[in-house]
């Protein structure tokens, strides 16, 4: 009985002070990087690219933490700049098929993103050819979507699962005014162009 | 019973010194933190008696080419005042410290202790170990709470003598009769503190306990595979509220200039207590004004936010009370001060921090009982 216990207590001990493994916050460009399947002068560029851009976003975010104001909204603007301007760099030494990879992992994994991307709204406006009331009621909508999520943050706080019934809920809720909203040939179009970004709303996985 | 709780007891007793150890090192973080930036945080002006308009800091920060985000006005002049702003041009934001009677800057925070609580409070969440730590955490917690309901159960006396017995440490005895006394006495003394730091720290991390908590306070249950047709309309309401906010957004004319005067004077007069307050004007992606003034005036000092929105041309829009919530919303608004003590202010903080450190020292008696006995 003593043996058992004494082996219980040492095995949370060691449980308890093992260090967290380096877990990267942030993009994981090694995944991109198998996705783009680069040569391997492109790999030597592409390193001392993420190399390059790492140790600007901790210098950065260490800025940002000596003005007092780094709470988690600002971190993903700093973040988003960073990332959107590093596509950018990327882009010089990608081909074209690469650029579209690269520019679609950046645009999922986007820190602090919760909604479909600008770019999907933009198309969907030209798409569905929205007509001024209806671009000013669809932005409406998309903003209550966004408002109504983050008012429900203190029920879902902490648990992804949580927060991915949240969106899935209120996206039936947008889904339902966009209904109303669109005609019957709009709507469909809609639901064909948001599978783009099917991944939204699924922060268990991401 | 005593054996379930000498298991669970030493199987939990890492995880609990930590938990409480960092629990009561984080409760003091803004007073650390200000203490440590005090030229900047603290107003040494005794003379200042006036405070400086929210229109003369805005017109102020304007002529710098710098916008403001919000104002946070202390409660009394012992306190600077502190300005968040931006320059959009060069994309940068940052907070400075103001005398709170003739604005001038005073500095901004010069030490920052962010990235130490940061840790700390990692730390106290999941032990640096992510999720696998957050859920240990979580159930070192709950076996702790068992810990303390069967704890008042082996505590509980059977006759007179021995109540008396376990209401008192007997100092003057040998010392594994005063660690025993400690663990029992001191252990009983602190229970219901105890109980309601850990359920208030289960309620952040497991929603199944938010829900028991929030439902039993009269409110609704966080969203889950079986609730999904109960919980859908609250949010469909919620949703269609917000589409109607954001609809009217959309056809409000923006007014060229708004008076934060005369709506911080609208405040004082809606709420007309002495408090801090915190202005957070319509900027960027935010379409309306709202400041929130503290009330302290109520129970036991404890501090509940009152709210008042104006739209972006300085319309009065709601006014959310923090009395006129339900419970279940008053406890969701301060769920977190609650656990940390900052609800009480100071003293609070002082008392959650003597609370922490006899829930770190619980488990040291117990297991200093337990060795003797071996």
């Amino acid at each position: 009985m003593k043996k058992i216990l004494i082996i219980l207590t040492t095995i949370t001990v060691l449980f308890s002070c093992t260090e967290e493994k380096t877990k990267k916050s942030g993009m994981d460009f090694e995944k991109l990087k198998l996705e783009l399947n680069l040569s391997v002068e492109q790999t030597l560029k592409y390193y001392e690219i993420i190399k390059y851009f790492e140790e600007d976003r901790a210098s950065l975010l260490k800025d940002l933490e000596a003005t007092g104001n780094d709470s988690k909204k600002e971190k993903n603007k700093l973040l988003q700049i960073s990332y959107q301007y590093q596509e950018h760099v990327l882009e010089n030494i990608l081909n074209e098929e690469q650029k579209i990879i690269a520019h679609e992992f950046i645009k999922r994994y986007m820190p602090g993103v919760v909604d479909y991307s600008d770019e999907l709204k933009a198309e969907v406006i030209e798409t569905l050819a929205l007509d001024s009331v209806q671009v000013e009621q669809y932005l409406a909508i998309n903003n209550a979507f966004v408002k109504a999520f983050h008012d429900s943050h203190d029920k879902f706080h902490g648990n992804k699962q949580t927060a991915s019934m949240y969106w899935n809920q209120y996206n039936e809720s947008r889904k339902y005014a966009l209904k109303k909203l669109f005609s019957q040939e709009q709507y469909a179009q809609y639901i064909e162009l948001t599978t783009k970004e099917s991944y939204r709303g699924q922060f268990s996985s991401k | 019973m005593s054996l379930s709780h000498l298991w669970l007891g030493l199987l939990s007793i890492v995880v609990l010194i930590v938990v409480c150890l960092t629990g009561a090192v984080f409760a003091f973080k803004n007073q650390i933190t200000e203490l440590l930036n005090y030229d900047v945080v603290f107003n040494k002006d005794k003379s200042a008696k006036e405070w400086v308009s929210p229109d003369d800091i805005n017109n102020n920060f304007i002529s710098k080419g710098l916008e403001i985000i919000s104002i946070d006005y202390p409660a009394d002049f012992k306190r600077n005042i502190l300005v968040s702003y931006q320059n959009s041009t060069l994309n940068q934001k940052g907070s400075v410290y103001i005398h709170p009677s003739n604005g001038e800057v005073v500095g901004k925070q010069y030490v920052s202790t962010a990235s130490f609580f940061q840790t700390v409070k990692a730390l106290h969440k999941n032990l640096l170990l992510g999720e696998v730590g957050k859920q240990i955490v979580g159930v070192s917690v709950l076996i702790f709470v068992f810990l303390l309901l069967s704890g008042i159960v082996l505590w509980f006396p059977k006759n007179k003598i021995q109540l008396k017995n376990s209401l008192n440490i007997k100092w003057s005895a040998k010392l594994p009769r005063v660690i025993y006394d400690l663990h029992r006495v001191i252990g009983f003394y602190f229970l219901f503190p105890l109980v309601f730091i850990s359920i208030t720290g289960l309620y952040v991390a497991y929603p199944w306990m938010k829900s028991v908590v929030l439902v039993s306070l009269g409110g609704q249950p966080v969203l889950n595979e079986s609730n999904k047709e109960e919980v859908q309309e609250e949010l469909s309401n919620k949703f269609a509220s917000f589409l109607e906010e954001s609809l009217n957004v959309h056809q409000e004319e923006m007014a060229e200039v708004v008076s934060i005067d005369l709506l911080l004077k609208d405040v004082n007069q809606r709420l007309p207590y002495k408090g801090s307050r915190s202005i957070a004007l319509a900027i960027n992606d935010k379409t309306e004004i709202e400041v929130t003034k503290i009330n302290q005036e109520g129970w036991l000092n404890i501090i509940a936010p009152d709210k008042i929105t104006y739209n972006q041309n300085g319309e009065f829009k709601k006014e959310v009370l923090f009395s006129d919530l339900t419970l279940s919303d008053q406890f969701k608004a301060v769920s977190l001060p609650l656990h940390t003590g900052e609800i009480l202010g100071l003293p609070g903080v002082i008392f959650y921090f003597i609370v922490t450190l006899i829930g770190c020292s619980l488990p040291i008696t117990g297991i200093l009982i337990w060795v003797r006995k071996l």
